[in-house]
């Protein structure tokens, strides 16, 4: 266990020491502070904070009430007449201005006067304006649950209420997906390392040193560790990092999209269940792989088609949007190299049963077991074999391992 | 008991027949050459007694029994090629390799720095070590085998990249060893190195041990029965030599069976020859090298 422990804190430093690990830290919040920074620079720059004006002919807003002033507001002005708006709006004193005929009341039309197409906030801070002094004379509550109300207010819920899904869905509905989406990635970034460092360790002979140090066991269980520790590392970086992002774009876009950021603690908790076994698995696949190879280069494009059984539930996305629990969805949420983003991405538009959550679990434990096995075995049947891979018959095969004798 | 032993050991990958039948022991305190040509089966051999790989056939014993986990922390090793971390700081490899060997880090890091001292290569321990040259990359693998203070020493080729000064400091190094009890097995095809340091040796050829035993003993079975003299002036024809060749200021003369060299002496003596050297003629190890594996390779 000390050696394990010794192999996986080298493994560790190793990498996040590395500035290929710290570029890829830094590129996602750079990624987000860019995404956060150019979109509020685009919607400060679109918005127009000159007043809006009105002519009422209606009588409708003799004695207004005027909304609060929230983020995107803008003042509202009455004119007497047309003449007077129209000089206003002619000096750029406001972005436009509405007329309300005398039978708005019964019509409902409206003329709006504009030299330049006036900004959405203004226009939407405008019908606010005329929807609290339509409602002015009704119950508070009344006019409250109306003014609340708009067209996009339709939400999907399942069956038991634990999830629900808006028109206009915000981070928190699509959180599961992008867990999924964030797995993949760091596979790609931290198994093409693993698979680059065993080949090259192999390559150079410092596993001929390792290995006359340590146990292959620990060897193998070292890097594995050490490996799940940098990619959980790396994603609680990155959730740190989201997470002011979502706190600074709260401030700065005002967008419901990210009002709500609810997670159902269920899913975190399969998220869990599956991800850790996932990472197991996948990091002892990469380690058979590098200690299989002839060649690094050969590894890494090698290392890619490991990562692409991930990119299939992606692909099947609107299947899986279309019959969540259908029998595509339930057999890539099943299959241990497709399950961890399947499974989140049925997480993110609907309930997924709770037994397949258990038994896709369950499989990807004893996947990992069986990968860890294998990089075991292709270990003693490749590491000093310079120059030369091994084939799949002799590694599932009958072939005497190098040292050890517990793998034979 | 034998620090290492090993008995009609074998081991084939596919049809290449790596090791057919080898059998040598090694004894504490002495430095043990294990010579071959190239692809002989000396490094499998290695491996074979180092447990990365098993024997299909043959017994080997090692520190009093079977390679167990515990006892890789008894042996030292250095493969013939660098086998260091190159994008790691030198002091920081080494550190990991001795704590792997199951030295405590406060000890690691002691003797550790009396090694980098000893060796020269203090004021480069934050280096990367693909930073430092093929002879320093050396001297921190020579390091690395050493600085647990093993009972088994390993190395495959240990002078390749050192120049003359650093090559003195290893051999110094290897005697020390060697002084302390340390078995030291050393595979090298520099055959002057081998007879400075060896007490006794095995050559290996395809796969089979061809020539064991004790470097004085070696030499005296391949000696011929001949003498060399170095003297001032033409030598006088002498009874019972054969025939003679001149190499530089030396004559070698081949004796006549039943010849004794002192009768040749005596008559160069008799004959008033102002002698410079005489001794009996035997063979360098380079010589019998290739006599031994070239006629195993006809």
């Amino acid at each position: 266990m000390f050696k394990l422990r010794l192999i996986a804190v080298h493994e560790y430093k190793r990498h996040v020491l590395r500035k290929r690990f710290i570029w890829a830290l830094l590129s996602v919040p750079a990624l987000l502070a860019l995404m956060v920074g150019i979109t509020a620079l685009a919607v400060r720059m679109e918005r127009d904070y000159r007043p809006v004006g009105y002519v009422d002919h209606s009588g409708m807003l003799a004695d207004p009430v005027m909304p609060p002033k929230g983020e995107g507001a803008v003042e509202i002005h009455a004119f007497p007449g047309e003449a007077e708006a129209q000089k206003a709006l002619q000096a750029g004193e406001i972005q436009c201005y509405y007329v309300l005929p005398a039978d708005y009341v019964q019509t409902s039309k409206v003329e709006l006067v504009y030299l330049k197409p006036p900004n959405s906030n203004a226009t939407s801070h405008f019908w606010d304006f005329m929807q609290m002094n339509w409602l002015a004379n009704q119950p508070p509550e009344v006019a409250r649950r109306v003014a609340a109300m708009s067209d996009d207010d339709i939400i999907v819920q399942t069956p038991d209420g634990r999830r629900e899904f808006a028109a206009e869905p915000t981070l928190g509905d699509l959180l599961p997906v992008i867990a999924g989406i964030a797995f993949m990635t760091l596979l790609g970034f931290s198994g093409g390392y693993l698979v680059q460092v065993v080949s090259e360790e192999k390559e150079n002979r410092t596993m001929e040193v390792l290995i006359t140090s340590a146990s292959a066991g620990e060897f193998i269980g070292g890097k594995v560790v050490g490996l799940v520790c940098v990619i959980l590392t790396q994603a609680l970086a990155w959730l740190a990092f989201a997470g002011a992002a979502i706190v600074v774009a709260r401030r700065l876009l005002q967008t419901p999209f990210l009002e709500t950021v609810r997670v159902d603690g269920g899913v975190v908790l399969m998220m869990l269940a599956v991800f850790v076994p996932a990472f197991v698995m996948y990091s002892a696949l990469m380690t058979a792989l590098g200690a299989t190879v002839a060649e690094p280069q050969e590894a890494q494009q090698i290392a890619g088609l490991f990562i692409l059984p991930n990119v299939v539930p992606l692909w099947m996305m609107m299947t899986f949007i279309q019959n969540p629990n259908g029998p595509i969805a339930v057999a890539l949420s099943l299959f241990p190299l497709t399950s961890p983003v399947s499974l989140t991405i049925r997480a993110t538009f609907g309930i997924v049963p709770a037994w397949q959550a258990a038994v896709a679990a369950a499989l990807l434990v004893l996947s990992a077991w069986g990968a860890v096995w294998l990089a075991g075995r292709a270990f003693r049947l490749g590491m000093l074999r310079y120059g030369k891979r091994v084939g799949l018959a002799e590694l599932f095969g009958r072939a005497k391992p190098a040292a050890g004798g517990h793998y034979a | 008991m034998h620090t290492v032993e090993i008995s009609h050991i074998s081991k084939a990958f596919g049809r290449t027949q790596a090791v057919a039948d080898v059998s040598f022991h090694v004894e504490r305190g002495e430095i043990f050459g294990l010579l071959g040509p190239n692809g002989a089966g000396k490094t499998t051999t290695i491996r074979i007694m180092l447990d990365i790989f098993k024997p299909d056939a043959g017994e080997v014993t090692v520190l009093g029994g079977p390679m167990t986990e515990e006892k890789k922390n008894r042996i030292g090793y250095m493969p013939e090629e660098r086998g260091l971390y190159q994008d790691i700081a030198l002091e920081r490899c080494l550190m990991y390799l001795a704590t792997l060997k199951g030295l405590p880090p406060a000890e690691a890091h002691r003797r550790l720095g009396q090694w980098l001292e000893r060796f020269d290569l203090t004021a480069h321990r934050t280096k990367k070590v693909k930073e430092l040259s093929k002879g320093m990359q050396q001297k921190a693998q020579i390091i690395a085998a050493v600085i647990h203070e093993p009972e088994l020493l390993i190395v495959d080729e240990p002078f390749a990249a050192l120049d003359p000064v650093n090559t003195q400091m290893v051999k110094d190094l290897m005697r020390e060893l060697r002084d302390r009890g340390t078995a030291i097995i050393m595979s090298t095809h520099q055959m002057h190195q081998v007879e400075e340091l060896c007490d006794r040796i095995l050559l290996i050829n395809k796969g089979r041990d061809v020539l064991y035993g004790s470097l004085d003993d070696v030499r005296r079975q391949h000696s011929g029965h001949a003498v060399v003299v170095r003297a001032v002036g033409d030598l006088p024809p002498l009874e019972g030599v054969v025939s003679a060749s001149r190499h530089n200021s030396e004559v070698r003369l081949n004796l006549a069976d039943g010849v004794p060299p002192q009768d040749v002496l005596k008559a160069l003596v008799q004959a008033g020859c102002a002698l410079e050297k005489f001794e009996i003629a035997v063979p360098s190890l380079d010589e019998i090298f290739i006599r031994v594996v070239g006629k195993g390779g006809e």
